[in-house]
């Protein structure tokens, strides 16, 4: 069919008109096929579309996760269970102490005009009256007890020895001496209340070592153990202001001198060995050149030292971590008594501090009372206590203490029996009576093991140390010449996980081993060991098995199941 | 029609179209706008769920628990929800008897006879209803009168407790130094005349001073017997005291003995005035509507007593019938049978208001007072009780001088006392310490600030409405099952 007059678009409509049919038609079927028009978004947030055949399998599992929730909430449901709080209880705590502490614990606030003080005010001095000086009394009950420990507050845990020295302080007396008449008026109650004071400042001690031939030696002053510095205080050149603001001062810190804070201490290590945990490799004691390293002098108790490898299972094991659990519970247990000691001596100091509060002015305290406690009612004499951290162990001591307090007549604006007296600003008391002699227990031991000269002439020795609250024992192969005891790794108990853990500990004992020679027999070493102070002694392995001292710290080392590490001759030592 | 022959295939093409366009929107698009609907509606089911499995369910004393509304969850919120009521029941039983503590006590069991407490001494017989036994209502007048005796000579007494004294009076120290002077005449008499009287007035002084510091020496607190309020029937001696008397000075004396233990705890480990936090007592208001502030009276002034305040002793319940001097005169025999304690027979008078000097327990409330929802009324003080059918509220007004540090410490010591109290307001005032100490009140070397201290006591009707009057039971509308006949009391000492 041929056209006249027929412009292209008329000639090709057609062709037009089925290309967008067809693109309809496509349209058409991709959103009716490939995108389903009948979905419908997921309710509740949840995203994603549902086509109309996928409803009920959506229900489905949204009823199937339910039923699952269901059964996980009744098992966990079973297990998260609490307390419902004892709102009784509550309510009659509430009764007892209906507002805060904090609220009711309020410190005296200094502002607003002040009243005259009522003391200063009655029983006026007359100017020729004459008082007598105060005379401090002497300590009593002085004892001295020694201990050993190791402190837990340090950077590093720390094996200290100390003596703790508890005297008392006669308060009663001390307050006679305040309260003397003078001479001029009988009647008269002593000093004026305003300077009947009681202001600790030092408590000093000294002590007398028993010298190696049994006499004693000279005294020497200690310088005690203390957490917190005590404050210094220089009166002579201060003002009556500055006077006042020392001896407060002096009077917060009166526990921290008089009864000090001392070293955190761990509660004593517990002497069962843990058997679950990983033992150091038991390997036979050689001797040198093969031949055992023990003579027929010594025989190593039975089971000591050979304690193999716990079982991994059965009975053993489950006793092993009880012991374990039992052990670590006592550790906390020590733990919170010594925190709980700590904070009721806080709550003391605080306390203290609350009912003595310092103004500026001096304090006077009650007559005839007691500077501890409320208002010291029925308290008539003070405990003071000191700690000697110096202390050596092996040596033995016998100690004195007094106490150093505020003159309470210095500057004193009347007439004195002792002019003297006013420009003192302390009172020493006499010396108390000396301590029963205390010795302080041996930190270390060595016993002469070998019976027999090793290959290049070395004796073995055997060095107990008490080292974080057990003893540790190492073995060792000394040539004459050679210094008795070295670094050696020791497994150790783990303060935080309670495993055995290998550490370092320096066995050092000082002794330097000068010469060693056997027996015609040889039986028995006799060896000659210089001290370090340049004596020579002689000791035997015969002598040495048979010391009580080493069969007792074998049962000991035996208990805690610490099994030395056992050095062979001739390998050089680290 | 040749355009249709020619034009056949775009014909039938734009049909095809249209038919298909058409066939789109309706009815395909209806059926598909149903369909979604459907489905929609069939998809919430999974929300539900969805959300059924995530409920949080908060129970107390319990963890949070996240997840569907199991048996277990019901059950033990239902165990909760008994336990609190438990304990709730319990804590209300805890509550009334501990706010009967001190008060009154239950010798044969909490059915028993109820004992009112006089400072913690039983006076049986006397509540709810006296028997006009005048040897009993003379042995009750003379206990209470004790309760304001002079310090020392009753150790029972508020102010022995208290260890109060008073600075000595003008004349005391005149007569202290005239006989002082007359003591020393003989050494002054040969002195100069100039020299004499300037000698007099040094030792004036000096034991003017001594004085006034000796008396704060042996005092922990400065107070005086008309700190305290007392009932009218004590200063007459010819009044015999009626039950509505004798059941107001028993509340007054609970009160205000709470107000003295808790001085005495405050002040306790003190030695004298200087050193106790509390160092005056003005005055101790008990009733309702109290008013704080030391008013005309001067500071531990002999005066006189602290007036009955005239709202009455619990809020609503109108003033105090013993209010009006001569009130209630000696009457031989007792009350009239039939005394309603003057309540008009014939109801309240033409405009009364309620709460004037004299009325008597009034069952008609003020209508200026708002309207109180379910025991509380805001309209007064912030805790708004004003009484319920469990308890009835009063008023306690205190004015001390004391240390500002220990304002607390004696708000709660008075918690202390009893549960029943809530301190309503507190106002503090300066002190001029050397104006008080020319007035002889020596404050110490800490700061003093005057304080009134006001605060409200709820006393429960459970134990309370067993030894109220008839009258005040009757006002507030108490039911109480009174024990049975009554028992002789080994501690009833005014029996004959």
């Amino acid at each position: 069919m041929k056209m006249k007059n027929i412009n292209p678009l008329e000639q090709h409509v057609e062709k037009v008109v089925a290309v967008v049919v067809v693109l309809l038609v496509a349209w058409l079927c991709y959103r009716n096929i490939f995108q389903d028009p009948n979905a419908v978004v997921l309710p509740g947030g949840m995203s994603g579309n549902v086509r109309p055949g996928r409803v009920g399998e959506k229900i489905n599992q949204a009823v199937d996760a339910l039923r699952r929730s269901v059964k996980d909430a009744e098992r966990s449901a079973n297990v998260q269970r609490g307390v419902i709080p004892d709102y009784k209880q509550i309510y009659t705590l509430s009764q007892i102490q209906p507002l805060a502490s904090a609220l009711t614990q309020l410190p005296t606030v200094a502002f607003g005009p002040r009243n005259q003080r009522l003391q200063n005010t009655i029983n006026p001095v007359a100017k020729n009256w004459v008082f007598h000086v105060p005379s401090v009394p002497r300590l009593t009950d002085l004892k001295a007890v020694q201990g050993r420990g190791v402190a837990t507050d340090t950077p590093e845990p720390t094996d200290i020895h100390w003596v703790e020295l508890k005297a008392i302080f006669p308060l009663t007396r001390w307050h006679k001496s305040l309260a003397g008449g003078s001479h001029l008026k009988a009647d008269e109650s002593g000093l004026p209340r305003s300077y009947r004071r009681t202001t600790f400042y030092r408590v000093q001690v000294r002590r007398q070592p028993r010298l190696p031939s049994g006499q004693w030696g000279p005294w020497v002053p200690v310088k005690g153990t203390y957490l917190q510095p005590l404050p210094q205080v220089d009166l002579s050149h201060a003002t009556p202001r500055q006077i006042a603001a020392a001896l407060g001062l002096l009077d917060q810190a009166r526990s921290q001198i008089i009864t000090p804070a001392f070293h955190t201490l761990e509660a004593t290590r517990h002497l069962i060995a843990p058997m679950n945990q990983p033992q150091p490799p038991v390997v036979a004691p050689q001797g040198p050149g093969g031949m055992p390293p023990f003579g027929p002098g010594f025989r190593p108790p039975p089971g000591a030292f050979n304690q193999g490898p716990a079982g991994a299972g059965g009975a053993r094991a489950a006793m092993a971590r009880m012991l374990q659990m039992q052990r670590m519970q006592q550790l906390q247990m020590a733990r919170q008594q010594q925190q709980l000691l700590q904070q009721q001596m806080q709550q003391q100091q605080m306390q203290q501090q609350q009912m003595q509060p310092n103004n500026g002015v001096l304090q006077v305290p009650p007559q005839g009372a007691g500077v501890l406690g409320n208002n010291g009612v029925g308290l008539t004499d003070i405990p003071v206590i000191f700690y000697d951290q110096t202390a050596l162990p092996g040596e033995q001591y016998r100690y004195e203490i007094r106490v150093v307090l505020y003159n309470p007549v210095f500057e004193f604006p009347y007439h004195l029996t002792d002019p003297a007296a006013k420009s003192q600003p302390w009172l020493v008391s006499p010396w108390s009576k000396p301590t029963k002699p205390v010795k302080i227990r041996q930190s270390e031991y060595f016993f002469l093991v070998s019976s027999q000269l090793g290959s290049q002439g070395q004796a073995s020795f055997r060095i107990f140390k008490w080292v974080q609250n057990v003893w540790t024992v190492a073995d060792e192969w000394v040539a004459p010449g050679e210094a008795i005891g070295n670094v050696q790794q020791v497994p150790l108990m783990n303060n935080v996980t309670g495993a055995l853990q290998n550490q370092s500990v320096n066995f050092s004992t000082g002794y330097t081993l000068v010469d060693a020679k056997e027996n015609a027999s040889g039986s028995s070493l006799t060896i000659v060991v210089e001290h370090p102070n340049g004596s020579l002694s002689l000791r035997t392995s015969a002598w040495d098995a048979a010391n009580p001292e080493q069969t007792r710290l074998n049962a000991r080392v035996t208990q805690t199941g610490i099994a030395p590490t056992p050095v062979v001759p001739g390998v050089p030592k680290p | 029609m040749n355009f249709i022959k020619n034009n056949l295939l775009m014909i039938i093409l734009s049909l095809v179209v249209v038919v298909a366009l058409v066939s789109l929107e309706y009815p395909l698009a209806g059926w598909s706008t149903r369909l979604r609907r459907e489905m929609s509606t069939s998809l919430s089911t999974v929300g539900v769920a969805k959300n059924l499995a995530q409920q949080t369910i908060h129970i107390p004393g319990q963890p949070s628990f996240v997840g569907p509304i199991i048996p277990e969850i019901i059950n033990r919120k239902q165990q909760v929800q008994k336990l609190m009521q438990d304990q709730a029941r319990e804590i209300k039983a805890s509550a009334v008897a501990i706010n009967s503590r001190g008060r009154v006590v239950f010798p044969y069991g909490p059915k028993g006879p109820v004992i009112p407490l006089l400072a913690g001494v039983p006076e049986p017989h006397l509540l709810p209803q006296s028997n006009h036994n005048l040897v009993r209502l003379a042995n009750f007048k003379r206990d209470y009168q004790r309760l304001f005796d002079l310090a020392r000579r009753n150790p029972r007494g508020w102010l022995a407790q208290l260890h109060a004294a008073m600075p000595p009076s003008e004349g005391q120290i005149q007569r202290l130094i005239r006989r002082r002077l007359s003591q020393i005449h003989f050494g002054l008499v040969h002195q100069h005349s100039d020299k004499l009287v300037v000698e007099k007035a040094r030792i004036s002084r000096q034991l003017t001073r001594q004085a006034i510091f000796q008396a704060a020496a042996h005092c922990r607190i400065y107070a005086g017997r008309f700190c305290f309020q007392e009932r009218n029937f004590v200063q007459s001696t010819n009044a015999v005291p009626s039950s509505l008397d004798i059941y107001n000075a028993f509340v007054d004396s609970w009160l205000q003995s709470d107000v003295v233990h808790a001085i005495v705890l405050t002040n306790r480990g003190s030695r004298d005035v200087a050193d106790s936090a509390i160092k005056q007592l003005f005055y101790v208001r008990v009733g309702a509507g109290v008013k704080t502030g030391r008013g005309s009276l001067s500071a531990g002034s002999n005066l006189g007593p602290v007036m009955v305040p005239r709202g009455g002793l619990f809020l609503g319940a109108g003033a105090a019938p013993s209010a009006q001097p001569g009130y209630n005169q000696y009457q031989p025999g007792g009350m009239t049978p039939g005394y309603n304690g003057g309540m008009p027979p014939n109801g309240p008078p033409e405009g009364y208001q309620g709460g004037y000097p004299g009325a008597l327990p009034s069952a008609y409330p003020s209508p200026s007072s708002p309207a109180a929802v379910g025991g509380l009324n805001y309209g007064g003080e912030m805790t708004g009780h004003v009484g319920t059918s469990d308890y009835q509220v009063t008023h306690v007004a205190v004015g001390v001088i004391i240390a500002p540090s220990k304002i607390n410490t004696f708000i709660n010591n008075m918690y202390r006392q009893n549960n029943g109290y809530t301190l309503l307001n507190v106002q503090i005032r300066t002190v001029d310490p050397i104006d008080a100490i020319t007035h002889g009140y020596v404050y110490g070397a800490v700061p003093a600030v005057e304080a009134d201290f006001l605060f409200e006591d709820i006393l429960f009707n459970q134990w309370n409405g067993r030894v109220m009057p008839a009258a005040y039971r009757q006002r507030f509308g108490i039911v109480v099952h009174q024990a049975g006949p009554r028992r002789s009391f080994p501690g009833n000492r005014g029996s004959p």
